[in-house]
């Protein structure tokens, strides 16, 4: 399946989306973009070696940042972290052309501790890291959303509700990346799911604007109305507005055509 | 001083909530509500202000000023969120740019498509 999606990872295409000339060497940040270009999720590990133990053990190789250098006189290097041998206490590295490199757990944290405990993993947005919060889980899948990739987002999303089925950010957030698909019916069901777990002002609201949509306008004052009678609905006043201010344009536009359809349409019939 | 704090999370809230969105006016977004849920358990609010086309365009100016072909920089600076490009607007010089990238990002990218490939994982299936 994902052979014939056409992802492929080539060092020599990846380099000119990561390299920066004059520094010699590729940013985080940039790491972190070059991941999600491939579609997976980059999700930044807790900065402890017993998160990155955990993901190993899972079998997922971890990309790590490290200080070869002084702390004054730094030398940053990446490296992939793929194993770990208990009985040596040494940790198995893929760095720079050497494709085994065995690295004692001391020296190997003390190298990655003066690069700030920086770990990612690449995960594929339907299984999020075994270490990974549902909150910044979620907040890495949201990116894909921001750069315009629904698809992928929803996808982080809808493996966050299986994962932490009763955690109410996940659904209110499967059903954004629905309604930016246009998969208003996707949309509704998981905001309704929501509601039953947990209401709120913003689910409510969100539902509203899917119904209106939908073309159901008095189910979507019913639930604007849920919306303003929750405790959070003050500090989502303006999007009350303006969902209310749609909500009316719609009613209006709704009663005007019902009134006016007969006439233009007798007026268009030539005779 | 916690009033003040309080006060403070749903100003900001309340900005990001009206931030300039792909999300249709009237929704409440994902960032807004992973905003919301980190103020109520403590966190800081992430800044709410968008990043604007200049900013983007200045990033771009300072990657091809350290080399990077413009197309390419072009390409590099579309690829990031809003809150990537803020971090790195601040501190580009200062980042700290790792070598050996190149042969190790492909491993973790390729490891896990291997891994995808030959059933280990089973993610294909999974939802």
């Amino acid at each position: 399946m994902l052979v014939a999606s056409g992802v492929e990872v080539d060092p020599q295409v990846l380099a000119p989306r990561v390299y920066l000339p004059a520094r010699q060497g590729s940013l985080q940040s940039e790491l972190i973009a070059a991941t999600r270009h491939h579609e997976r999720v980059p999700y930044v590990l807790a900065p402890d070696l017993h998160a990155l133990l955990l993901e190993i053990a899972s079998g997922t190789p971890v990309l790590v940042m490290q200080n070869l250098g002084l702390s004054l006189l730094p030398q940053w290097h990446y490296a992939v972290v793929v194993g770990y041998d208990s009985s040596a206490d040494s940790l198995l590295l893929r760095s720079g052309v050497d494709e085994r490199l065995s690295m004692s757990r001391l020296r190997f944290e003390a190298t990655w501790a003066r690069a700030g405990r920086w770990a990612m993993v690449a995960a594929s947005p339907s299984l999020p890291p075994v270490t990974a919060g549902h909150a910044d889980w979620i907040l890495a899948g949201s990116a894909f959303e921001e750069l315009g990739q629904p698809l992928l987002a929803e996808r982080a999303y809808q493996a966050a509700t299986l994962r932490w089925p009763f955690d109410v950010i996940a659904w209110k957030a499967l059903a954004n990346a629905r309604f930016a698909q246009d998969d208003l019916r996707g949309a509704e069901s998981a905001l309704r799911f929501a509601i039953r777990l947990a209401p709120s002002a913003a689910a409510h609201n969100n539902l509203a604007n899917v119904l209106l949509l939908q073309g159901c306008l008095a189910a979507a004052n019913v639930e604007l109305d849920h919306a303003r009678a929750m405790d959070d609905a003050e500090q989502f006043s303006r999007v009350l507005a303006s969902t209310e201010s749609t909500l009316r344009a719609r009613s209006e536009d709704a009663a005007a055509g019902c009134t006016s359809l007969h006439p233009s349409l007798a007026e268009s019939i030539p005779d | 001083m916690k009033t003040f704090k309080v006060i403070t999370s749903s100003v900001c809230v309340a900005m990001l909530a009206v931030a300039p969105s792909t999300l249709h006016a009237g929704m409440v977004g994902t960032s807004t509500l992973l905003a919301v849920e980190r103020a109520q358990v403590g966190h800081v609010l992430p800044p709410a202000a968008t990043v604007s086309t200049i900013e983007r365009a200045q990033l771009r100016n300072q990657l091809e000023g350290l080399g990077v072909n413009p197309v390419l920089a072009a390409e590099r600076v579309a690829s990031m969120t809003d809150s990537q490009l803020r971090q790195l607007s601040v501190g580009l010089q200062e980042m700290p740019a790792g070598g050996g990238a190149l042969g190790v990002v492909a491993t973790v990218l390729v490891i896990i498509l291997l891994l995808e490939i030959l059933g280990i994982t089973n993610i294909s299936n999974k939802v």
